[in-house]
């Protein structure tokens, strides 16, 4: 773990940095199916802090999804307050980035065209500055030596690196992830979380983080936010102040795990 | 003696085998045996329709004569400068109609009826303005390849996944970048396909063009010099010309396809469709 971090701190590409708050109020959604309103989210309020991490846990078809698409700017109708750093969020920006369950990397491009693409809009880098994050990037997700390789020739665990990668080489104030590793195997996954661990404790950005894992959960949430199905809403949020870095057999998360579950249970009852 | 003929005879035995196995193989079974019963039941060749060896005859008779080759040329140019317009012109109006939305408003709801347009049924039209000559030939040529060309490109442009149009919108990628990066790369399987589609047009245009509008070297004077002699051995030895022509022209085609665009490039054509 510290042998990283300190790989982290020689390379002079990878500015430490702070993240932005988030502020959610009041946001509901609403698809309309066969002419009918069906609600998705309902009022959620939820104020994240400059360089916090939540978790959201939640059943399928809470909407977590849904909240950031919504957070992003992908979605643009929807009811309530988002705003990223005080500014109200309209169309997905350089302020965000989002990393999806499947790696969307696209199959077409290597893994350095890929990431490069990310900063294809940045008018202030020059190309050997772009040149230099990417290379940067795919050393920081360890995927040095595949530069070249395209998306099918890599595993799940390294396309995911590499989509991490993608989505943090625009220095984002905030990173979504999108069950980031619900798409691969259990090793891989663990691997992984220790991964996301060590880069939100280098670069202190501002994570909100949806997954079913309540685990993966406990082990990188500051606050773990717990979502209530049909529609969308939450439940309940539990603060989680075990130190970092946590290897996820500490006891106090364990007992969070059996309240999130109880949490769960109750949820599933009304 | 014994060893030597065993050998010899499992010699024969494979050459005969393989033989057979380059028949059945190829697919040459059925013309083959369609040409031997043909020349089985008409040794003498009949009045209206010749046998294969006369057939034979003609066209090795055929090939000795420049006029034959120069026709071959002639077509070959004549589809080859008429796809390559129309194949120009269908992408860019499909990369067109794909991505910028207004040209969808303007144009979308008449494309998908151009499939049904017969295109030969412009022929009078194309004669009465550009007259008899190449210029007419090589526009109708043009317009039979740039249909389905076009279909197809609009196509290969619809049907990006949802999925990666989120991640260009994440990067705020404008429309050139857009377009070099995920719409023309994902778009490109079906354009492989509409070229495909269109040449096969293009040379059946090519054919009707100088069918039509009988001035100048072509393939089908072949077919015409029969038609004006009686001689249906001429007419055949066209259309098979033709045939094997167009299926040439094809293969080319999927060659130069099969360069021009890497595997990893052609993955997403199985993705998007599953």
């Amino acid at each position: 773990m510290s042998a990283s971090v300190l790989h982290l701190r020689q390379s002079p590409f990878v500015a430490p940095l702070s993240g932005k708050d988030v502020v959610l109020e009041g946001v509901s959604k609403a698809f309309s199916m066969n002419g009918k309103d069906m609600p998705v989210l309902r009022d959620i309020t939820l104020h994240v802090k400059a360089g916090e991490f939540v978790s959201i846990v939640g059943a399928s078809g809470c909407g977590k999804s849904t909240l950031l698409r919504i957070i992003a700017g992908l979605e643009k109708t929807f009811d309530g307050i988002v705003q990223i750093g005080g500014q109200g969020v309209e169309a997905p920006t350089r302020d965000c980035g989002l990393v999806f369950q499947d790696h969307r990397l696209f199959p077409w491009l290597t893994v350095r065209q890929n990431i490069a693409m990310a900063l294809r809009s940045n008018r202030e880098l020059s190309t050997q500055g772009k040149a230099d994050l990417v290379q940067s990037h795919i050393a920081l997700v360890k995927l040095d030596g595949f530069e070249n390789a395209y998306p099918d020739q890599l595993s799940g665990g390294m396309a995911q690196r590499a989509a991490i990668a993608r989505a943090l080489v625009t220095s984002p104030s905030v990173l979504l992830l999108d069950e980031p590793l619900g798409a691969v195997d259990a090793l891989t996954r663990l691997h992984l979380q220790r991964e996301l661990q060590r880069l939100w404790m280098t670069r202190r950005t501002t994570m909100i983080m949806v997954t079913h894992d309540i685990e993966e959960a406990l082990l990188l949430g500051d606050r773990v936010v717990i979502l209530q199905p049909r529609p969308g809403r939450i439940h309940s949020v539990l603060e989680i102040h075990t130190p970092r870095p946590r290897t996820g057999e500490e006891t106090t998360l364990l007992a969070a795990k059996r309240r999130i579950l109880d949490a769960l249970n109750v949820g599933n009852d009304e | 003696m014994v060893y030597l003929s065993s050998q010899a005879k499992a010699l024969a035995d494979s050459t005969v085998s393989r033989a057979w196995r380059a028949v059945t193989g190829t697919g040459l079974l059925l013309p083959l045996s369609v040409l031997l019963v043909w020349q089985l039941a008409d040794r003498h060749g009949g009045e209206g329709i010749p046998n294969p060896a006369a057939l034979a005859a003609t066209f090795l008779h055929l090939v000795r004569e420049s006029a034959f080759w120069w026709a071959l040329l002639a077509s070959i140019r004549r589809v080859m400068i008429g796809f390559a317009c129309g194949a120009l012109v269908g992408v860019a109006t499909g990369l067109a109609l794909g991505g910028l939305s207004w040209m969808r408003w303007l144009f979308g709801p008449v494309v998908s009826l151009w499939r049904y347009m017969p295109i030969f049924s412009l022929i009078p039209l194309l004669v009465l303005w550009l007259g008899l000559g190449e210029p007419a030939k090589l526009v109708l040529v043009a317009l039979a390849t740039s249909v389905p060309v076009t279909l197809s490109t609009y196509e290969g442009m619809r049907v990006i996944p949802q999925k990666y149009q989120d991640v260009a919108d994440m990067f705020g990628l404008t429309f050139w970048v857009r377009l070099k990066l995920l719409l023309l790369p994902a778009a490109l399987p079906f354009v492989a396909n509409g070229l495909r589609q269109g040449l096969a047009f293009a040379w059946m245009a090519t054919v009707v063009s100088e069918l039509f509008l009988s001035s100048g070297a072509g393939l089908s004077e072949l077919i015409v010099a029969g038609q004006e002699q009686f001689r249906p051995d001429l007419m055949l030895i066209g259309i098979a010309v033709i045939a094997i022509t167009g299926i040439a022209l094809n293969k080319a085609l999927d060659r130069l396809i099969h360069y021009a665009v890497p595997g990893a490039q052609l993955s997403i054509a199985g993705e998007s469709r599953s």
